[in-house]
């Protein structure tokens, strides 16, 4: 198993105070909550946090791990020492076989090996406030589950997702990655990575939530399994902008088909579509191709914003151009109100 | 149930939440784990507003309403929030998940 540096997670000194660790355990629970922050990450880094939280908090299990030695580094290959746990005087209430009280979706059930091995149920420190402790000590808060009273269903679980916009107009087979803390037949809680190829409905908006059912913690006891919520968001499109079921596109149109209002053909997610142009279409000017945005109760549209793109120049062009400014005397200016002309 | 967990490679369908899809006050509860008091205290600060009257044994809650409230409930546990303050923490993050989405989306 890999070793891990508490103190490294939680950024304090090795001497820090238990009020400094649990001012930094407060700080970074408000950045890295997965529902709160902004990080890619914030999931493994609040359970990482809350682990280190879990150990550095207690005084008995703090002493224990700082026993371990200064010279292990995070990641590093560890084995615990044959005499570990020996030596303490553990408070009452401790040392009671209490495996079978971690469940999962429970706080803390799925620290890492490393937790669980020195920390876990049934180490030397297992029992009353093992593996599914959970560090609300720091808040003295009374929680939703203060008093775990235990449910035989299993919990529900939301997860989130990116997919790719063609997969929310079609609807498409995505495969998604999850961890989710499982006990194993000897009692150990880990953390077992999930893979599952999930049908997504077409007409997905970003930010809705669709539901797994059956696939959130499994049931105890015979129990039925919790469900899961996948809550989509849409991977960048490098044509496409999306606001709702709307979508937008920028089409580049040559100054001749603006001005004769030609047919175009436009980039749409069903495919390309022919748009006749308006006569003497401008830049900037925003056409709408109802019903060719996102599917759904109330289809959305694709709007096409204009831009002229000028042919590349070339010595033809150029005599062209001129040959136009010749011929079409026109100043794009002329409705712009000026106050006089600003001295140089 | 346990069958089709531990089948690698078949495809689980999604489904969308509807607006009639409802579950029951112990349901609620059973599936997120949490005690009945919290949701009661989640209605009479007018988080949840259930369909169904007075009694809490005939409220209806949209099944679209449980992740957010398994958000509050992991925001009241791990960061020590009130209800109201967890309520408030939700809302804005919806906020700003939408208008980042709309930032990206925009003409």
């Amino acid at each position: 198993m890999q070793f891990k540096d508490y103190y490294d997670v939680m950024g304090v000194a090795r001497g820090a105070t238990q009020d400094e660790i649990k001012r930094a355990y407060r700080k970074l629970a408000r950045k890295f909550h997965p529902d709160v922050s902004k990080e890619k990450d914030a999931e493994d880094r609040f359970k990482e946090l809350q682990e280190a939280y879990e150990v550095l908090k207690d005084a008995e299990k703090r002493a224990a791990y700082d026993q371990l030695g200064q010279n292990w580094r995070q990641g590093q290959e560890f084995r615990p020492p044959p005499d570990w746990g020996k030596g303490f005087e553990f408070t009452a209430g401790r040392g009671q076989p209490g495996g079978a009280k971690a469940g999962p979706g429970q706080q803390g059930a799925d620290f890492s090996d490393f937790f669980s091995e020195l920390f876990g149920a049934r180490s030397p420190f297992g029992g009353a406030d093992a593996a599914g402790a959970s560090p609300h000590a720091g808040f003295q808060s009374t929680g939703p589950r203060g008093g775990r009273a235990y449910a035989a269903a299993g919990q529900d679980h939301v997860a989130r997702v990116e997919i790719d916009l063609e997969d929310a107009f079609r609807g498409g087979t995505r495969t998604i990655e999850l961890r989710t803390p499982e006990i194993t037949a000897d009692g150990h809680v880990t953390s077992k990575p999930r893979t599952l190829r999930v049908s997504i409905p077409a007409g997905v908006v970003e930010g809705q939530q669709i539901r797994l059912a059956g696939q959130g913690s499994a049931g105890i006891g015979g129990g039925p399994a919790g469900d899961l919520y996948l809550e989509i968001s849409f991977r960048a499109h490098p044509l496409f902008k999306v606001d709702g079921r709307d979508v937008t596109v920028q089409l580049p149109v040559a100054p001749w088909e603006a001005a004769l209002g030609e047919s175009v053909s436009v980039p749409t997610l069903g495919g390309s579509v022919d748009m006749k142009l308006p006569i003497g279409a401008r830049a900037g000017q925003r056409l709408r191709l109802r019903g060719r945005g996102l599917p759904g109760p109330t289809p959305g549209d694709q709007y096409v914003t204009l831009t002229i793109a000028l042919p590349p120049d070339s010595p033809q062009s150029r005599e062209f151009f001129a040959r136009m400014k010749q011929e079409l005397p026109f100043d794009p200016r002329a409705e712009l109100v000026t106050g006089g002309r600003a001295s140089a | 149930m346990t069958d089709q967990r531990n089948e690698a490679n078949a495809v689980l369908q999604a489904c969308f939440l509807d607006d009639d899809d409802c579950l029951r006050l112990d349901e609620i509860c059973l599936r997120l784990s949490v005690e009945q008091q919290w949701i009661l205290e989640l209605v009479e600060v007018g988080v949840l507003e259930p369909q169904g009257g007075l009694n809490p044994d005939a409220w209806l809650f949209p099944r679209r309403d449980l992740p957010r409230v398994l958000a509050m409930a992991r925001l009241v546990a791990d960061l020590g929030v009130n209800v109201t303050g967890a309520a408030i923490i939700v809302e804005l993050v919806e906020e700003r998940r939408r208008l980042l989405a709309r930032l990206r989306g925009g003409p």
